[in-house]
């Protein structure tokens, strides 16, 4: 009996420590949340009922000083009655985490097509909210904006998203390869018709040096661009029938053509025939540490509206500038890129959310926008000084590259075509064969061209189309 | 007997050609062994240096072709810039925190499970133990969902909550471990326990929890390395930045385009991968002791 009952209290003792730690443990647990009470409180004090508007934003170091320092200290500040919730996620997850709040029915209130997602997916799902009755109700003065650029988002004549930022793509050039090799830089009007694909091939073969080795080698022309469809765009020729980009669903594809042919040959022959492009393994290399572009041991690149945005600030490393894309075929376009707010169709405070979108394309908000991230401007007013923020490049210079190519540009597949993800995946893997050199175009695309017609078909099945 | 014991050393050594000599090939097999060991302690330590090299240069360059190994001048400055851009010591502190709960919740829970499925007898026990098994083949992406739902009805979301407390409540994986190795621990102890009066709990905290010290060291281990690298629950239930843990702080670094500021990544990711590597270093025979005996790899 003694023993056991020793047994017991020693037991006991063991089982005080077991559930203290367990105690300590749940102690720990909530120790993070904790500072959420004051904050929260503070907030009360504030005002009576303050409301929560989450803004769902992308990691990005340029943006999120922007986002932290200036858009939400000043918007608190003049709505004291609004907090800002801001979550910032990598571009990969970006529509994973979207997706579970969604499902927990705790949608974000403020995003743009941050993520694998375009526009038109989310329109299509039903997310996105009609902002006319904003717009109308409260008289928002939208003529400062490019009026052409407000038109992409626009669906059925209603605003679904004002823009934020947009731009085509663009031909950059390193101005010090150039001088070196004694080579007239590549134009920046978009109306001369002498920069032909021909014209820009001969300058990337004048530029390049020992292509084959790649410690030493200067390549005239890397391809930056994204989608694919650049491509045959330069040729004037488009994968999708005109009226895919309104509905979001193509019924056919055009990657069989003639002209789609030619221009994804030619890129495969910058890499394989002329040698003026850096091998599949040397671009590997290249950009190992980011934009082969900054490594400057390229001449050209072609790339899209960030272009303006991560080359940003090279002028440390060489001057560089902006040009025309080449001309591959009469009709050539270039792939405009626009980024929109949408509000949330299932906010829970769409009142609030809509005043917070209006501060964002404010004129103040996008001015600092576009000084923090170097990414151009939608409203007109603040043109001018976008101009100017590029030391290697004259306001002239600047101005006329870049105006060009909106003006010949169209908004890109990626934001207008549902699922385009999912396309561009089929499109990427049907061509790797031509881009890594082992087949031609006129064998390949045929082929890719059936099975992109496939993808396009079970799209249009999954939403009923 | 005694002639030949005395003749026989000078003629064997004569016998054998010097490189057949025990010493001779001792040290062969060392110069081998280590040549062989340098080399691959080479390739593994570049992508190591490599962050460790770029993580002293500037944004560009970082980029720059053939690469530099040693920068000049090197920034030092990259680390206080990269650990105070974001809020680094919080996400150290949520780390550390996390790390450890998860742990020792994990390695408490899943220790006494484990040994209910080793010792203890019940209707249904091995369907049971199918079932924990089977949560092995979901993947997370399946569960996350409707996860996320349930601790949102809980009130749970933006905190550490549902990555916690889950782990008190085992983890499959960590039970099979822990279930194979108390398997192995002898019947006649446990017979001799009962014997001596010791209730089913008893045994579990006087015997098995003893006896399996190096395999409970294991799955701490185990458990600790993998919550200090788990990056998708705390990306999808945490939202604030001060609350993120580490592995989410890298990847804020990251931007589109291109854009990630490299320099600063890689410091960043030096000063996170520091703890694991001293961890490693002190624990390495407990962890590799833990290994073995249980017959898993990590």
């Amino acid at each position: 009996m003694m023993d056991r009952k020793r047994l017991s209290r020693r037991e006991f003792l063991r089982w005080t420590g077991i559930v203290g730690a367990g105690a300590l443990a749940a102690a720990c647990a909530p120790a993070a949340p904790a500072p959420e009470a004051p904050a929260a409180e503070e907030a009360k004090e504030a005002a009576k009922e303050a409301v929560t508007v989450t803004w769902y934003v992308r990691t990005s170091p340029e943006e999120q000083p922007w986002e932290q320092e200036i858009v939400i200290p000043h918007f608190e500040e003049q709505n004291p009655n609004i907090k800002i919730n801001l979550v910032i996620v990598p571009w990969d997850d970006f529509d994973t985490k979207m997706q579970a709040m969604i499902a927990a029915g705790d949608p974000p209130d403020i995003w743009s097509h941050w993520g694998p997602s375009g526009f038109q997916d989310y329109v299509i799902r039903g997310l996105v909210a009609d902002q006319t009755p904003f717009i109308e109700r409260d008289n928002f003065d939208l003529s400062d904006f490019i009026p052409e650029v407000l038109d992409i988002y626009k669906v059925d004549g209603k605003y679904y998203g004002l823009p934020i930022l947009t731009g085509a793509s663009y031909l950059f050039y390193n101005k010090k390869i150039f001088d070196d090799a004694g080579v007239p830089y590549p134009p920046t009007d978009w109306n001369d018709e002498s920069w032909t694909f021909e014209a820009f091939l001969d300058v990337a073969q004048k530029l390049t040096k020992d292509p084959d080795d790649p410690t030493k080698a200067i390549y005239g022309f890397h391809d930056g661009t994204w989608p694919i469809d650049a491509w045959p765009w330069m040729w004037g020729q488009d994968l999708y029938p005109e009226e895919a980009y309104k509905t979001g669903f193509p019924t056919e594809a055009y990657l069989d053509s003639e002209k789609a042919i030619e221009a994804i040959q030619a890129r495969q022959d910058l890499t394989f025939k002329y040698k003026v492009a850096p091998s599949p393994a040397a671009t590997e290399a290249l950009s190992a540490g980011g934009n082969p572009f900054h490594t400057g041991r390229v001449a050209m690149q072609a790339i899209g509206v960030w272009g303006w945005w991560v080359h940003k600030g090279l002028e440390e490393q060489f001057d560089f500038g902006a040009a025309a894309l080449p001309i591959g075929a009469p009709g050539r376009k270039a792939v405009i890129f626009t980024d929109p707010w949408m509000l949330s169709s299932k906010s829970k405070h769409p009142d609030e959310a809509w005043e917070f979108l209006k501060f964002l394309v404010g004129k103040d908000s996008q001015k600092a926008y576009m000084e923090a991230v170097g990414a151009p401007p939608v409203r007109k007013s603040l043109q001018a000084d976008f101009f100017n923020l590029y030391p290697s490049m004259t306001p002239d210079e600047a101005k006329e590259a870049f105006l060009g190519g909106v003006e010949h540009g169209s908004e890109s597949p990626n934001h207008l075509l549902v699922r385009f993800d999912q396309i561009n995946n089929v499109i990427s893997s049907a061509l790797d064969p031509v881009f890594l050199g082992e087949k031609p175009a006129a064998e390949v695309l045929p082929e890719a061209d059936k099975e992109l017609e496939k993808t396009l078909a079970q799209i249009r099945r999954e939403f009923g189309q | 007997m005694a002639e030949q014991t005395l003749v026989r050393p000078a003629r064997i050594v004569e016998a054998i050609p010097f490189w057949q000599r025990r010493s001779v090939r001792r040290a062969a097999t060392t110069i081998f062994a280590t040549t062989v060991a340098t080399i691959g302690a080479v390739v593994i330590m570049i992508p190591l240096l490599w962050m460790i090299s770029t993580s002293l240069k500037t944004k560009f360059t970082a980029l720059q072709l053939p690469p530099q190994w040693i920068p000049r001048p090197a920034h030092w400055e990259n680390y206080p810039d990269a650990l105070t851009f974001l809020p680094f010591h919080l996400f150290f502190r949520n780390t550390i925190m996390y790390a450890t709960l998860t742990a020792f919740g994990e390695t408490l829970s899943c220790s006494l499970v484990a040994y209910g499925f080793a010792r203890l007898r019940a209707p249904g026990k091995n369907v049971l133990f199918l079932i924990v098994l089977g949560t092995l083949m979901l993947p997370y992406q399946v569960t996350m969902i409707p996860q996320y739902v349930l601790f949102k009805f809980l009130g749970w979301i933006d905190t550490w909550k549902p990555l916690i407390v889950p782990t008190f409540f085992g983890s499959a994986y960590l039970i099979f471990l822990l279930r194979q190795f108390y398997m192995s621990i002898h019947q006649d102890i446990v017979d001799a326990a009962r014997i001596d009066g010791c209730s089913y709990f008893d045994i579990w905290w006087r015997i098995f929890l003893p006896l399996s010290r190096p395999a409970l060291t294991a799955v701490a281990l185990l458990s600790f390395m993998y919550h200090w690298n788990d990056y998708l629950g705390p990306l999808i239930y945490l939202s604030t930045t001060e609350k993120l843990p580490v592995s989410v702080g890298l990847a804020n670094f990251t931007a589109a385009y291109g854009g990630t500021p490299w320099h600063w990544l890689m410091a960043a990711s030096v000063t996170a991968v520091a703890p694991l590597v001293v961890i490693f270093f002190f624990m390495q025979r407990y962890f590799i002791q833990g290994i073995v005996i249980t017959g898993v790899k990590g």
